[in-house]
């Protein structure tokens, strides 16, 4: 059950983070010092992303028994994490395909509109998905290396 | 505004901000990676030290690039 809701927080983080980081490029079209103020907060989103792929690696691995069962899935922690925040990313570039073919007349639809939505969810997935798998298997390593220590 | 309306905006504005982004993400988890790994006990001090040095100035060069190369094209382009 905290499996099924640490992947539901990720999805939900990476489809987030996502629509943040459009209005964060939306702040950038305003002025020179939007362009700063956006790029900084591009930089705190990654931190961030950082961060909170931790903290579901935390929740995750929180609790864990000395079971084989929970051994094995505490070592996909990292890639589990990812790969949820990759979900709600693609999701949300699906969202994004929606609302583009939604406002397109069916005569001009082409390739390109078809693609641009999920093709943007794609790449914000691996973007964003990028620092929670760093995030999450570097809170995996250290409690894996204090539990090792603690054993000998 | 309708929401359907606005993908335009919100679309370009992701394309652009994926300039930045994308150097952030690489540079921010190469110095995330390098500084916070636990190392083993036996590896030897300076090499961990030259380790943990390359990895932060890499994911330095790595999130400034886009900085350096907005700037370079305003002089230079």
């Amino acid at each position: 059950m905290r499996r099924f809701n640490v992947f539901i927080l990720g999805v939900v983080l990476g489809a987030a983070l996502l629509w943040v980081c459009a209005f964060a490029g939306v702040l950038g079209f305003t002025s020179v010092e939007g362009a700063t103020y956006s790029a900084l907060l591009l930089l705190v989103i990654v931190l961030a992303d950082v961060v909170l792929g931790g903290f579901l690696a935390r929740i995750l691995l929180s609790g864990n028994s000395a079971s084989r069962r929970s051994r094995r899935e505490a070592r996909g922690a990292g890639l589990f994490v990812g790969g949820s925040v990759f979900v709600g990313a693609v999701a949300s570039g699906l969202f994004l395909g929606a609302m583009i073919l939604f406002d397109t007349p069916a005569s001009q639809r082409n390739l390109f509109v078809f693609a641009a939505g999920p093709g943007l969810g794609l790449v914000y997935g691996m973007v964003l998905g990028m620092p929670a798998v760093v995030g999450a298997t570097l809170v995996e390593m250290r409690r894996g290396t204090r539990r090792r220590g603690s054993r000998r | 505004m309708n929401l359907f309306t606005s993908w335009d905006v919100l679309g370009i504005s992701l394309v652009l901000s994926l300039r930045f982004l994308g150097p952030f993400a690489l540079g921010v988890s190469v110095i995330a990676w390098t500084a916070l790994r636990p190392s083993r006990a036996d590896a030897p001090r300076s090499r961990r030290r030259g380790a943990l040095l390359l990895g932060v100035a890499l994911g330095l060069l790595v999130c400034l690039a886009p900085v350096v190369l907005f700037l370079a094209t305003d002089v230079f382009g």
